[in-house]
């Protein structure tokens, strides 16, 4: 692998914070094909970049999830001892108000295996979620429910995390619609 | 229209998000054809191209397959008859030197 220099290089001056409005997810256990990880990569950039897509098992499909605007972030954590370092990654966002179908999402999924695809303020995606591991539910950070005051907000938040060796930039396709066998 | 030139293939006609293209809805008709071309020459796999799309966009024949590069012609060589004695199998199966 090829290192080089690595300087400010921010393209046309873009570094806004925070994530998209919406984040895609999905049932882990649906995941037919996973981007593969870098072998064998010939410069540093590439030793961040995932190939290829994901790919969902017939009939099944990646969701999108609406959240509120600033409320969302993906947090990098680098843990373990010396000689064990690995990365937690965290993705925090605030849906708004109780409707059936976000505690119905919350119920089914709090305890099942998802993966992620999150994509910050410049487009840049990233995947949590791999062949050996999924992201799971981690709780709400900022807790669930009606609020106090009439100008409290009013909605769900939810914690997801994802352990893995390295962090990956995910470049494939998202495909909203059903996976099918041809 | 451009489902007349590709078809949707592995997934159901509907919402893909694509890196530098935002989000296609290929469940639509009105996609500009110039687009979706695009798409496919730069290898988009839930693409194919019809018969008509290969003429049109193309210029091959509908029987021609489409391939990054083109094969040489394979050349059948005529079959040349050797006057070889065929050996007949001894009767145990054994083979002798």
């Amino acid at each position: 692998m090829e290192f080089t220099d690595i300087n400010k290089n921010l393209h046309l001056g873009e570094n806004m914070g925070g994530i998209m409005q919406v984040v895609r997810f999905g049932f882990w256990a649906d995941v037919e094909t996973w981007p593969t990880k870098p072998s064998n990569p010939a410069t540093i950039e590439e030793n961040a970049v995932l190939t290829g897509d994901i790919v969902m098992k017939a009939g099944k499909r990646m969701f999108d999830m609406y959240i509120t605007d600033d409320t969302g972030e993906f947090q990098i954590e680098s843990v373990g001892e010396v000689d064990g370092k690995s990365y937690v990654l965290h993705l925090s966002l605030f849906h708004p108000g109780l409707q059936k179908k976000i505690l119905g999402f919350i119920n089914a999924i709090k305890n099942d295996n998802l993966f992620f695809i999150v994509s910050d303020a410049e487009g840049q995606k990233y995947l949590m979620g791999d062949e050996l591991r999924p992201a799971i539910f981690n709780g709400s950070p900022e807790g669930n429910g009606t609020g106090k005051a009439t100008s409290d907000r009013k909605g769900m938040s939810c914690e997801f995390i994802y352990k893995t060796n390295n962090v990956y930039v995910y470049d494939g396709n998202i495909p909203l619609t059903e996976a099918t066998s041809a | 229209m451009w489902k007349d030139y590709f078809k949707m293939i592995k997934l159901v006609p509907g919402r893909v998000v694509i890196s530098g293209h935002g989000t296609v809805d290929f469940s639509r008709d009105d996609i500009p054809v110039a687009l979706i071309k695009k798409l496919y020459e730069n290898d988009f796999p839930y693409l194919e191209l019809t018969p008509r799309g290969k003429e049109k966009l193309y210029g091959l024949k509908k029987d021609t397959p489409i391939s990054t590069y083109s094969k040489p012609p394979i050349q059948n060589k005529p079959v040349q008859k050797r006057n070889r004695k065929k050996r007949s199998p001894n009767k145990t199966g054994k083979q002798f030197r």
